[in-house]
Formats: C-alpha cells, structure tokens, sequence
C-alpha cells in the first residue's frame, strides 16, 4: 500500500508545530523586568498579573468584588501611565471555588504571568500555593485562611489577612474581655482548615474561664440553617464563634433570629463574614450582638485611593473589594520599588516591608520579613449598623495567645 | 427529645417549600414527558422580575408579583416554542438536554444582569412573629408557604384528575401520537404546560427569595434535594413530590442535629437509593410510570 507523500509527512509537520508553539508560548510575555534582566510576564511595556477567581457557584457573590475592585485600580493605574512606562494587564478566570480547577488555572499562568494576584479564597489558596511557589511565582495577598499556605513561610507566598485560626483565638478573647468568660459554640462553613479554627476558639474559651459546648460544619451554600440554629438554642451558649461566608453568615445569623437562639453575649465571626453579601441580606434586629473580625477599617477613609475609585459604584461599601483594590494598591507600590523588577526581587521588596503603610485608611501598616508572610497583626472588630460595618474595638492578635495583648474598645 | 421533634417540624415546613418546587417539575413531566432542568432558574428569573418591578419600578410588592406571574406564564409558553417545538421529534431525551442548557443561558443572562451586586434582601409578602410548636418557631413566611403549597396541591390535582384540560394533558403525555389522532391540539397544550410550570417556579422563587437571598444561583442549592424528593415521592404523584420531600427534609434535619450535616447527606441519600431498588416507582408513584 502506498502512503501519500501528504500523510507521510504529516506526522513531522504536526510535530514541528506543536514545537513551535511549545515554544513560542514559552517566550510569550518573557522580555525583560527592566536594566536587561529577562524575566516571566514582563515586557519592555507590559506587566502581566493574573487571578483565579470564584466567578461562579455558591462564593461568587461573595468573593468576585475583590477582583473586580483590583482591576478597577489597575486600569487607573495604566490610564495614569502605568509602572515605569509598563502596564498591567490582569487576567481574571474562574475556577468556582474548585481546588483542582484553580490549579489547573495556575499551572497555565506560570510560564506567562509575572505574578498571581490573590482572591478567594482558603481552599484554592492552599491547592495551589506550593505549585506558585515551587515555580518562584510571586503569590500576592490572597484571601486565606489555611495555615499551611503561609507558615512556615513559602517563598514567594505573602499575605496581608490574618489567618481564621487567629482570627477565632483573637475573637474569644475579645468577647471574654469585653462581656465576661463563658461558654462558646462553633459553627463553620469548611472554607479550607476549618479544624484549626474550631480548635483555636476552644483552647481560647477553655484558657479563658469558658467551656466549649460543641461546633457544627455546614457546606458552603447550606440552604437551611434552622438545624444548626435549634442545636444553638438547645446548647444556649454565651457566646457563638463563626467562620461562614457572607451570604451563609446572613442566612446563619437569620435562622438564630427567627428560632430566638440568639447567644446571650454575642456572636464572633472571623473577618469571611465581613463582606457585602451580608450586609445586603442579615437581619438587623441581630446587629447590636455581632462582633466580627475585620482586616480592614470600617467604615475606610474617604481620602484612600481605593475608596475613591469605587465610591458610587456597585462595590463602595462592601469591605471584599476594599481588600481586592487595597491589595492592588500594595501590589502596585511592590513593583515600583522593585528595580530590575524580578520575581526574585518582588518578593524581597516585601519582605523588607517594616510598618508599611500600603494602603492608608484601609489596612492597618504591613510587616513582613523573611519567615512572616502575614502582614497584619491588627485585627479590627466591626459591627454591622444597617448597610455599612463599624468599627468598635480593635485586638492584637497572634499565633502565640500569651504573646497578644487586650483589645482596645473604640468609639 | 424535644430538640428532635423540633428539628422534625422545621423538617415540615421546609419540605413543602421543596414540595412545591417539585410540583413544577412534575406536572411537567406528567403532562410532556419532560424532566425540566431549567425549573429552577426559571423560579429565579420570575422573582427578579417581580423584584425589578418593585425597586425599579416602585410598584406595591403584590401587583409586582402578579404582574410577574402574567410575564412568567407568556415567558413559560416562549421557551416552548423557541426551545421546546422545533425538532420536537428529537425525542424527550434530547429536550431534557435542551432544557439544562436553557437553564445555564438564563442563569449567564442574570448573572450579567443583576450577579454583580447580588444577593439581595427580598420583601417578604407577609410580616408577623410566626408560631412556636415546641421549641421551633416557625415564621409567618413558612405558614404562608405551608398554606400556599396545600392550595397549589389540591389545584392541581384537581385540574388532573376532573378537568378536560387535566386529562387532555395526561393523554399528551402517555400518548401523544393517539392524543393527537383524537384530536386535541398538541402545541396550544403544551404551550399551556410550560407557561403554567414558569408561573409555578415564580411563585416559588418570590416566597423562596426572602429566606435564600435573591441570586442568580439561587436555585442550585435547593434543586438537588427536590430531585431527591420528587424521585423519593414518585415523579408522577403531585402529592410524592410532596410527601417525598417532606420525609427527604424531616430525615435531614434530624440527623443533623443528631449527628451533623455530612450525616443528614449521607443518610437522605441512602434511603433515596434503597427507595429507588424495592420501589422504582417511589413511594406514591404508579408502577406503570415506570420502564416506558
């Protein structure tokens, strides 16, 4: 049987494509970082950043104004000029909250992007950080709360919000010191290591004088919170710690009204709970017994930057893109003071970042140093007054309880 | 005790929201043949109407709603002849597939709609305390739900059993060849059926949205656990929609309490599936329903 010259040679053509576009894709994006340094995602006059996001699912409501608020600064940043002659563009996809699809996601920004810029949230964070930083890929700022993604300290892994685990440790004393020691009970939707926050809150509530009367797991998107709420009513707890999404926060905090299974001191959510898909939908009768953690100032201060970008907008008092353009703006000030900009040398300028004020008004100044990752060491207790969040105390926090100090009450 | 007994109650009430979204699903499919994937988003869609109409438009929730189950029903009869009609000779198989795909286009419409700032605070369309049956309180809106769910239930099987119409949608639906051959006019019908479902999701989607927060995804949640029901029940019984996702929902709720939430999962699920192996039809649903 003959074999056409066309189907002989086939096969090596296909071959010799693929590798051209094998190759081609490698070099796409890889110029230079500036003074001759070539370097991945950066060009003579762009930057290129990228994000996986939940765009989609049960989280987007919650975790997609972080993005859009990044990319809204961003696209001020390039209207003014951009970084050095360079500008950003950023590349959102969507990965609905599934660890393996963000993974997916990453892999295919490696060898293209500059840099990831973080988003929601815990779970995808922590599938995906090893990868990013076994790759020398700069990991900025993601919304997380897994312990494993920041501590030890990953190379090139940084984050500016405290981690749930502290936050809970932080929110017990908070409400022991404000209202007296006594019992707690846990409810948490499984946003990455949730174990650790449960754990955290009931070592606190045990060292503190409380008891610990159990904990509840609910998936994210629960549609029906009344059980949990009734296991509440039955255990009567003190206090109730939670760490829930947004919109799971609302219903949660919505089933305790409706069943008159609000605590008798209050409930202490971490700073998930802290976002405009709560305020959009909880019932206000619950405000005045709500104390959650907030990594940002609440309300922020209109001369920020960011604020100003999203006043107006569908986003000026969700606190999510608060943290999305802040986090931008901190990203931002990374690169202009990283020269030649490397990844390499993005990540030691913020690992030399003493009290940095990134975003004034918004977040409290950043420390970072070659085994901290986490920036914040100030966690703000904010309480919801209608549609906005207001800031009534604020708590050092750390990993070490011994280590943290009491809690200021403002205002 | 006491705190299972609640958890059983609040199991109830929530069931018959379930119920009722499963009353869509199922006098569609009892009167095309139909398993409609796009309920839900369609129940999602009438309630962003009827909200539209109420912020945007400012008008008094009640005639929101009724102007939104007008639209749903003329929106309902469309997706019958855009979706449904053409090719209809593709078999029900190939419209089920249909319908899922209507349903992720109206929910990528309303994400780009209304997604950015969403969820919303809906109205309720009753206010007061609600009552307290052991230690559960059940809100006014569940006693609405409860009462809204029990008349829909009697329409319905009421319009099945002993109208023309009723029957002329069963024998369109077991056997549209001979139903036609007999004269009933196919298309007006079935026309009918989609526009009457679409109507059926908005009422659920408006009593729904004040406990669910008004998203684009709202649905997607709920949907799963009335599959689960209606199938428990039987997908041919108006009232195995009902009792299959009450007992679905008082099984859950106890066993949470009990245990925890992965538990109510894994047990719900477990009896759907031994359900399924000794009785195929479901609990209430006829046998002949089953192996066509």
């Amino acid at each position: 049987m003959r074999i056409s010259f066309a189907r002989k040679f086939m096969p090596i053509g296909v071959g010799v494509a693929a590798m051209a576009l094998v190759l081609s894709a490698c070099t796409t994006g890889t110029e230079t970082g500036g003074d001759g340094e070539a370097e991945v995602g950066v060009t003579a006059d762009t930057i290129f950043l990228a994000a996986s996001q939940t765009l989609s699912g049960p989280g987007a409501a919650s975790c997609a104004p972080s993005t859009d608020a990044a990319k809204l600064y961003f696209d001020k940043i390039n209207a003014d000029g951009g970084i050095d002659g360079r500008t950003i563009d950023f590349e959102v996809v969507d990965d609905a909250y599934d660890p393996q699809r963000a993974l997916a996601n990453v892999r295919g920004f490696i060898d293209k992007k500059f840099a990831l810029v973080g988003a929601c949230g815990s779970a995808t964070a922590a599938a995906t950080y090893k990868t990013l930083s076994d790759a020398g890929m700069p990991f900025l700022f993601p919304t997380n709360g897994v312990a494993e993604v920041v501590k030890p300290a990953a190379p090139g892994v940084f984050q500016i919000l405290p981690l749930y685990e502290d936050q809970t440790a932080a929110l017990v004393r908070f409400g022991f010191e404000q209202f007296g020691a006594g019992d707690i009970f846990v409810v948490v939707n499984p946003l990455g290591e949730y174990e650790s926050a449960i754990e955290r809150a009931r070592e606190t509530a045990e060292q503190g004088g409380g008891k610990f009367l159990g904990s509840a797991v609910a998936n994210l998107g629960t549609t029906d919170y009344t059980p949990i709420a009734l296991q509440i009513k039955e255990a009567k707890p003190d206090f109730v710690v939670m760490s829930t999404g947004g919109s799971d926060s609302a219903k949660f905090i919505n089933a305790l009204v409706d069943q008159n299974a609000l605590p008798a001191k209050g409930v202490l959510g971490t700073s998930s709970s802290v976002a405009g898909s709560f305020l959009n939908s909880y019932n206000e009768v619950a405000g005045p017994h709500i104390y959650f953690g907030s990594a940002t100032q609440l309300p922020a201060s209109a001369d920020n930057e960011c604020i100003q970008l999203l006043s107006g907008g569908d986003f000026a008092n969700d606190p999510i893109a608060h943290i999305g353009c802040a986090s931008a703006m901190a990203i931002v000030r990374a690169i202009e003071q990283t020269s030649p900009l490397t990844r390499e040398g993005l990540m030691k300028t913020i690992e030399s970042w003493g009290n940095e004020d990134v975003s004034p008004g918004v977040f409290a100044p950043v420390n970072f140093s070659g085994d901290d990752h986490i920036g914040l060491a100030t966690l703000y207790i904010v309480q919801p007054n209608g549609p906005e969040f207001g800031i009534v105390a604020e708590c050092p926090y750390s990993e070490d309880d011994s280590a943290a100090g009491a809690c200021t009450t403002l205002g | 005790m006491g705190l299972y007994i609640s958890a059983a109650i609040s199991g109830v009430a929530v069931g018959l929201l379930y119920g009722m979204i499963g009353f869509a699903i199922v006098m569609l499919y009892k009167s095309t043949g139909v398993a409609n994937f796009a309920q839900g988003t369609l129940a999602t869609l009438g309630a962003f109407f009827a909200w539209s109409l109420v912020t945007d438009a400012g008008l008094p929730l009640l005639v929101a709603v009724g102007l939104a189950l007008i639209g749903s029903g003329l929106f309902g009869a469309l997706v019958y002849f855009l979706v449904v009609r053409p090719r209809a000779s593709a078999g029900n198989l190939n419209i089920t597939v249909r319908t899922l795909g209507l349903s992720l286009f109206l929910l990528a419409a309303m994400e780009w709609r209304w997604g950015a700032t969403a969820p919303y605070r809906y109205p309720t369309i009753i206010e007061g305390e609600g009552i307290q049956i052991a230690s559960v309180v059940l809100p006014a809106q569940s006693l609405l739900i409860a009462a809204v769910a029990a008349v829909i239930m009697v329409l319905l099987w009421a319009l099945f059993k002993y109208t023309r119409a009723g029957l002329s949608f069963r024998a369109l639906a077991e056997q549209p060849d001979t139903a036609q051959l007999l004269g009933l006019r196919a298309t007006r019908l079935s026309a009918a059926t989609w526009g009457l479902s679409a109507v059926l999701g908005t009422v659920v989607g408006v009593l729904l949205a004040p406990s669910a927060f008004l998203a684009p995804a709202m649905m997607d949640s709920y949907l799963m656990f009335t599959f689960t029901g209606i199938v428990l029940g039987g997908l041919t019984s108006l009232p195995g929609a009902l009792l299959g996702s009450v007992i679905d929902r008082v099984i859950s709720n106890v066993t949470i309490v009990a245990f925890n939430l992965d538990t109510g999962l894994l047990v719900v699920f477990a009896i759907l599936l031994i359900v399924m192996l000794l009785l195929p039809q479901g609990l209430v649903g006829k046998q002949e329903a089953v192996g066509r």
